[in-house]
């Protein structure tokens, strides 16, 4: 195998046009461009799509409400009536993480997603922002997230640093979770691509195996995008009901 | 299905070409997204509509989805606390003693974490067992 075909290639970040400003480099690269690309379609997708108004959707339409009922619903069911004003933000998350995942399955293309500087900046983000709304609605009293009930008070030395600990390490394990899951992803397929061909005529079996997990890979980008989602909705409902 | 109309209840604007409301206390203040969405809620009861939202049967929560979630919880609090622990070690150099005691809190942290997905998920699956139960004596 050349070391031009290796299955990592497809992660490089390259820059497409060669930008300076001051002493930073703000190139866009590929990844960039996916990530504009990701967002023009999302805005065509429902702008184009709830366009017609009509009562009775077409199927594009549907699609467009399918997308918006189905965060609603999760915001509703996880956080209650209170999670209304978090949509924006939620939809916005969902919408983006699924576009750039299903893009990362177009040949030639690049998963935006499958890079930890990506997830752990939006999962940075949702952090930061559920421990604003946290202390915005709570004030001080948030600190007693980190108490749990019941515990007698020597304990609590020892039970209260590890709570900080474990609210912390949340950006990580929900960032992990999404780049690890397409990394892996991809680099699997990229390695059983390069099976079909170095075996030749036998390069027929791994191909078989190919068509089956790029369904699978399709189904995990939805999935992935949804679970990120939801995560994000249980934080939220944590920092507005203060529950353990 | 009522896709077009369920849509709505999330948002500030009336649905193009919707009736007007026909019960109003002040016909000159909107009514609000509250009472919208009560008497869409109304509505539906009394259209049994709201029968078909929960389907008796639902299949359980994808098992390795759950299984693929709680390891990465245990595993990245365990991976980073041991890590910035090495580092503080390097750092200080104290090795090995911060990286075993953020060893010990990273492996705490993790376990903690799966502890609340878990019971979360036992509260959920109690709570639709519960339903399920309810429906089926309405019957």
């Amino acid at each position: 195998m050349a070391a031009g075909d290796s299955p990592m290639l497809q992660f490089e970040v390259r820059p497409l046009i060669e930008l300076k400003i001051g002493g930073l480099d703000a190139s866009l690269t590929n990844s960039g461009a996916w990530m504009i690309a990701a967002v023009i379609a999302i805005t065509l997708f429902l702008t184009l799509g709830v366009r017609s108004r009509s009562m009775v959707p077409g199927r594009w339409q549907s699609m467009a409400e399918m997308a918006y009922e189905f965060i609603a619903d999760m915001l509703k069911e996880t956080v209650g009536a209170q999670g209304r004003k978090y949509f924006p933000f939620v939809f916005s998350l969902f919408m983006f993480i699924l576009v750039c995942n299903l893009f990362g399955m177009l040949p030639y293309s690049f998963t935006v997603t499958s890079h930890i500087a990506v997830t752990g900046a939006l999962a940075l983000m949702v952090f930061v922002i559920v421990t604003f709304v946290a202390l915005a609605t709570h004030g001080l009293h948030f600190l007693t997230f980190f108490v749990p009930k019941g515990v007698p008070l020597p304990m609590l030395f020892l039970v209260v640093p590890i709570e900080v600990l474990s609210y912390f390490m949340r950006p990580i394990s929900h960032s992990v979770r999404l780049f690890a899951n397409m990394t892996a992803g991809h680099t699997m397929l990229k390695v059983f691509g390069g099976f079909v061909v170095q075996m030749g005529v036998f390069g027929v079996l791994p191909f078989i195996l190919i068509v089956a997990l790029t369904g699978l890979e399709l189904a995990i980008a939805g999935l992935q995008a949804y679970v990120f989602t939801i995560l994000t909705c249980l934080y939220i409902n944590d920092a507005v009901h203060l529950e353990h | 299905m009522l896709p077009a109309l369920s849509a709505w209840w999330w948002v500030d604007v009336d649905p193009p070409g919707a009736p007007q409301a026909t019960v109003m206390s002040d016909p000159n203040k909107p009514p609000s997204r509250d009472d919208l969405s009560a008497r869409i809620d109304k509505a539906r009861h009394e259209q049994g509509l709201d029968a078909e939202e929960k389907p008796e049967d639902e299949p359980p929560t994808s098992g390795v989805g759950l299984a693929w979630r709680v390891s990465i919880e245990l595993v990245t609090a365990i991976v980073v606390c041991t890590g910035i622990g090495w580092s503080l070690d390097y750092w200080l150099d104290t090795t090995p003693w911060i990286m075993l005691v953020m060893f010990v809190l990273g492996a705490a942290a993790g376990i903690n974490n799966v502890i609340k997905v878990a019971n979360k998920m036992d509260a959920e699956a109690q709570r639709d067992a519960a339903d399920r139960k309810k429906a089926r004596q309405d019957r």
